[in-house]
C-alpha cells in the first residue's frame, strides 16, 4: 500500500529502530533539548565522532526520568569503551549506526512547513525569528502540551518532536495563526516544482 | 475569472513580463460596490450624503515555479497589460512574497483606479 506521508500523518506513524541492538525511543523533546545543552553535533551541527554517538545513542534510549539519571553520572565510560568494541565487531563499525541514527533523527524532524512574509513592495522583511520567544522552544511546546492537551510535564517531555510540533501548529492556528502551509498548497507546490523540471 | 483565464497569457504585469512561471492558487475580487457616508450638521440632522463607489481590488495568490521572480515580476505601483479583457488599467497595489523551505508564494493586489 502506497500512502503518500507529509509531516501530520508521518509524526503518528513513524516507528522509532534499534541501532546497534539498542531500542531506541521516539526522538522526543527532551532528547533534543539535551542533545543541544549538550552541544551535541546531532543537535547543533558539526561532525560527530564515535563518542558524540555512543552518547546521543545513550540519550536517546531513555526517557525522561533516564535522562536525569544519566546526567546524574550514571554513564560508564568503561562500559561505553567495551560497547564501542561491540558494535565495532557486532554491527560493522560506526558509519553504519552513524546513517541509522541520522535517519533516525530526520524522521522526527520531518515538520509543518510555515509561510514566512519575507518582502512587501520591494522591502525585505526582517526575520522575526529568534526574537519573540526568550525561553527555550522546547519549554514552549512542553508548556502548551501541558495547558492544552493535558499531558504531564513528564509526558510533554517525552512526546516526539514532531508529533509535539504538529500539536502546537494546530493548537497556533486555532489560536490565529495562518503560516501554515495546507495540503491544497502543497499539491501547487508540487505541481510548480515539476513545471520548473520539465 | 478573466485574470485566471487571462494569466500568463494575455495579462502581462509590470514591463510586460511573463507571468507563466506561476501557479495561480486563488484570486479574490473585492470593491467595486457603491457605498454611502452620511455628515450631518451640528444639530445633528443630513447635511451631506457622500454616494461613491469603491476602487475594485482582485488579489492573486501565487505559487512561484522555478525561475520565477515576484519582485521584479510585480513591481509595486505598475501597470496591468492586457491583450484581451478589461485588465488593461489595472495597477499593482501590494505585493506580499513569502518563502517556505521548498517554496516561494506571492499575493498580488491588483487596483482599478478608473485611470488609463
Amino acid at each position: 500500500m502506497q500512502i503518500a506521508m507529509d509531516a501530520w500523518f508521518q509524526s503518528l506513524m513513524v516507528q522509532p529502530p534499534r541501532i546497534c541492538g539498542l531500542q531506541i525511543r521516539p526522538f522526543s523533546l527532551i532528547h533534543e533539548y539535551t542533545l543541544r545543552k549538550l552541544k551535541s553535533p546531532y543537535a547543533v551541527g558539526g561532525a560527530p565522532n564515535v563518542g558524540d554517538l555512543l552518547l546521543a545513542l545513550q540519550i536517546c534510549a531513555r526517557d525522561y526520568r533516564g535522562i536525569v539519571r544519566l546526567m546524574a553520572g550514571d554513564f560508564k565510560p568503561g562500559k561505553a569503551i567495551l560497547w564501542a568494541w561491540w558494535i565495532k565487531r557486532r554491527y560493522g563499525g560506526f558509519d553504519t549506526a552513524q546513517r541509522s541514527f541520522l535517519k533516525y533523527m530526520a524522521n522526527y524532524s520531518e515538520l509543518p512547513e510555515h509561510l514566512e512574509l519575507v518582502e512587501v513592495n520591494g522591502q525585505k522583511v526582517p526575520s522575526g525569528v529568534g526574537e519573540s520567544v526568550r525561553a527555550p522552544w522546547e519549554f514552549h511546546l512542553v508548556r502548551t502540551l501541558c495547558h492544552s492537551y493535558r499531558m504531564n510535564h513528564e509526558e510533554a517531555w517525552n512526546c516526539p518532536l514532531s508529533l509535539a510540533k504538529c500539536d502546537f501548529d494546530c493548537w497556533s492556528e486555532s489560536n490565529g495563526d495562518k503560516t501554515l502551509v495546507s495540503e491544497y498548497q502543497h499539491g501547487l507546490i508540487a505541481e510548480a516544482a515539476g513545471r520548473g523540471a520539465a | 475569472m478573466a485574470i485566471l483565464d487571462s494569466l500568463g497569457t494575455s495579462l502581462l504585469v509590470g514591463g510586460q513580463a511573463s507571468l507563466s512561471g506561476y501557479i495561480v492558487e486563488r484570486q479574490e475580487i473585492d470593491g467595486g460596490e457603491v457605498d454611502q457616508e452620511d455628515i450631518m450638521n451640528a444639530n445633528g440632522s443630513l447635511a451631506t450624503r457622500l454616494i461613491y463607489r469603491r476602487h475594485p481590488t482582485t488579489s492573486l495568490a501565487l505559487i512561484c515555479a522555478v525561475g520565477a521572480a515576484p519582485s521584479t515580476d510585480f513591481p509595486f505601483g505598475s501597470k496591468a497589460a492586457a491583450n484581451a479583457g478589461s485588465y488593461s488599467s489595472w495597477f499593482v497595489q501590494d505585493v506580499r512574497t513569502e518563502k517556505t523551505k521548498s517554496a516561494s508564494r506571492v499575493t498580488v493586489t491588483l487596483i482599478s483606479l478608473g485611470i488609463t
